[in-house]
């Protein structure tokens, strides 16, 4: 590597893939619950599952961007990190906090840890994917905070690069709507109002300014095209990112009790909402074949591209799918949510976090790339986590179809449990789907294990 | 050197094709394959690049509309309206036929746009 205090980055990969496997455990478990319902209650409830598989999920995927940055930011700045010894305090404050959280969750119920955690003196919790105690909240707050300090400091003394200038953007986006999660009103519409501006705003919005960042730095890697070029390409993605996601965060107000302008405005932008991500996967796959270099990191190569293409499909495709108002009268809520969201998340951020995993954790080790036998195996759970994330996409997709005409469609609608019944073989096959996942899961840590001859970095 | 000299003979039309290829798919269906077809017939003498860009990109939207329009009327003609595991089918069927041929697309265009020729696979045509 570069510059010495990139090294941080080791542990935040590190603790980010632990936190991945503990979000595809406790995902298998959930699913497992959707067909065999008092399976390991009433020890973990589905409720409880489901919060730890969604908050893993988000943590590890911070662990993976703050990774990605303290060793993005060095080399593109051309300096040592700020201090790399708060970056290392910051890593075991959050992991510290993260650990506690989940414990929590686990140990204790739900009411008596917002008791416990003086969730009365500020109500933020309860609420999906910010479940979090207030403690966890405040903390979450300090790490971001500090990092942002961090790395924005860094930049400040190094030289401004477009790349890391959007990384920043998305990286100060994410801080500043988290902020959201701390107003909690009592009335319903508002709260769910400005609920999504956490929500949507991170995941079509900021996140996805941090997600071209990293895909354009790792393709200036491997591909040696002009940074110019890659450039011109960011900015068009980020412009068309807040262009279609800000405006688009109306597809969340259609049924909620906001004016019904919202179905307009919703409808036409958050439709243009694959554009963006349209614009990414050309982007990836063109700067890939105008490539100057054969780098010998072939893995990172590939995730880099199946990043295009997976947030492409499940951002873009399958978002428009029930986007639209006339359409989401009917699929809101179903597991055609689920379906979109198991391939988005994936597709886009999963993804972008493995990609620069894959191609800076050889570096960070002190070689160019794996070793052949290594990569290969990395490439094998590139198609095995892929390939079942496609699955449980469709067996979802079918499920949510089919419940869609059993409860909002038929002439005689059956309840909503009654539809679960009936669309439980879909169900089942997801839970095999995602078996193959983890088995794809346990193939990539392998893969961080296997020897052979490597070039230097 | 000067960009435009560095240039594969055809590219330009190449990239035409594929990105009427996209658009016949995404914003015009119908509008943009008329334009594929006029294309098609009236560069018959085209650069080699530009040849096999207008050849796949003629022959891939016929398959398109067989996959799309023709097999989607056949689910629905066999299925009824009425059935729910037509729509199961059907919506499943189109959505991955559709995104496949988009990110088809997408390949065919970035490889034009790098002055490359593209063969779609199993639906495409030989280029010369």
């Amino acid at each position: 590597m570069q510059y010495k205090s990139q090294a941080v980055a080791r542990l935040y990969f590190i603790a980010a893939i632990g936190l991945f496997v503990a979000q595809i455990l406790f995902g298998l478990i959930m699913g497992l619950q959707y067909v065999v319902g008092d399976f390991l209650f009433p020890a973990i409830p589905f409720n409880v599952a489901r919060m730890v598989h969604t908050n893993a999920l988000i943590v590890w995927l911070l662990m993976g961007f703050m990774g990605a940055a303290y060793y993005m930011v060095p080399e593109e700045s051309e300096t040592e990190l700020f201090s790399p010894k708060l970056a290392v305090l910051m890593f075991w404050v959050f992991l510290a906090a993260a650990a506690l959280t989940v414990l929590g969750y686990l140990l204790v119920p739900y009411a008596g840890l917002a008791k416990m955690t003086g969730n009365d003196l500020l109500p933020t919790m309860g609420r999906e994917f910010l479940e979090q105690p207030l403690p966890t909240k405040v903390g979450i707050v300090v790490v971001a905070l500090v990092f942002l300090f961090n790395i924005t400091m860094t930049v400040l003394k190094g030289k401004k690069t477009a790349i890391s200038l959007v990384l920043l953007l998305g990286l100060w986006g994410l801080a500043l709507f988290f902020l959201f999660s701390f107003y909690n009103p009592d009335n319903v519409v508002k709260d769910k109002f400005y609920w999504w501006w956490v929500v949507h705003l991170w995941v079509e919005g900021v996140w996805e300014l941090i997600l071209g960042a990293i895909l354009a730095f790792v393709l200036i890697k491997v591909t040696g095209v002009d940074r110019e070029v890659i450039e011109k390409w960011l900015y068009v993605i980020v412009t068309l990112t807040l262009i279609t996601g800000i405006i688009g965060t109306g597809h969340h107000y259609y049924w909620i009790g906001t004016p019904e302008y919202w179905q307009w405005w919703g409808s036409i932008f958050s439709a243009l909402e694959p554009i963006p991500f349209f614009a990414m996967t050309l982007f990836a796959f063109n700067m890939v074949n105008r490539r100057r270099r054969e780098h010998p990191n072939k893995a990172a190569t590939l995730w880099a591209l199946g990043t295009g293409v997976m947030s492409f499909l499940g951002a873009g495709v399958w978002g428009f799918l029930h986007t639209l108002a006339p359409v989401n009268f009917y699929t809101h809520g179903t597991q055609i949510t689920a379906a979109h969201g198991h391939m988005a998340f994936y597709g886009a951020y999963v993804m972008v976090v493995l990609t620069m995993i894959s191609y800076a954790m050889p570096i960070l080790r002190g070689r160019a790339a794996n070793p052949g036998k290594a990569q290969v195996a990395e490439m094998w759970a590139f198609w095995l986590m892929t390939v079942s994330i496609v699955f449980i996409t469709l067996f979802l997709t079918a499920a949510g179809i089919l419940q869609i005409w059993l409860q909002r469609v038929a002439a005689t609608p059956m309840s909503f449990m009654d539809a679960q019944d009936q669309v439980a073989l879909f169900y089942w096959m997801r839970e095999w789907a995602g078996v193959v996942f983890l088995t794809g899961l346990v193939v990539y840590i392998t893969s961080f294990f296997v020897k052979g001859e490597t070039a230097k970095a | 050197m000067p960009p435009s000299a560095a240039k594969p003979a055809g590219q330009g039309l190449a990239v035409i094709a594929e990105t009427l290829f996209l658009a016949n798919l995404l914003l015009a269906p119908g509008l943009a394959f008329v334009a594929i077809v006029w294309l098609w017939r009236k560069h018959r003498d085209a650069a080699p690049l530009a040849r096999c860009h207008l050849e796949q990109t003629f022959f891939v939207s016929l398959w398109g509309g067989v996959l799309l329009v023709v097999a989607c009327a056949a689910i629905l003609l066999l299925g009824g309206l009425d059935w729910e595991w037509t729509w199961v089918v059907v919506i499943i069927y189109f959505t991955c036929v559709h995104s496949t041929l988009v990110l088809l697309g997408v390949v065919g265009l970035s490889k034009a746009l790098a002055g490359k020729a593209y063969v779609y696979p199993l639906i495409g045509r030989r280029c010369a």
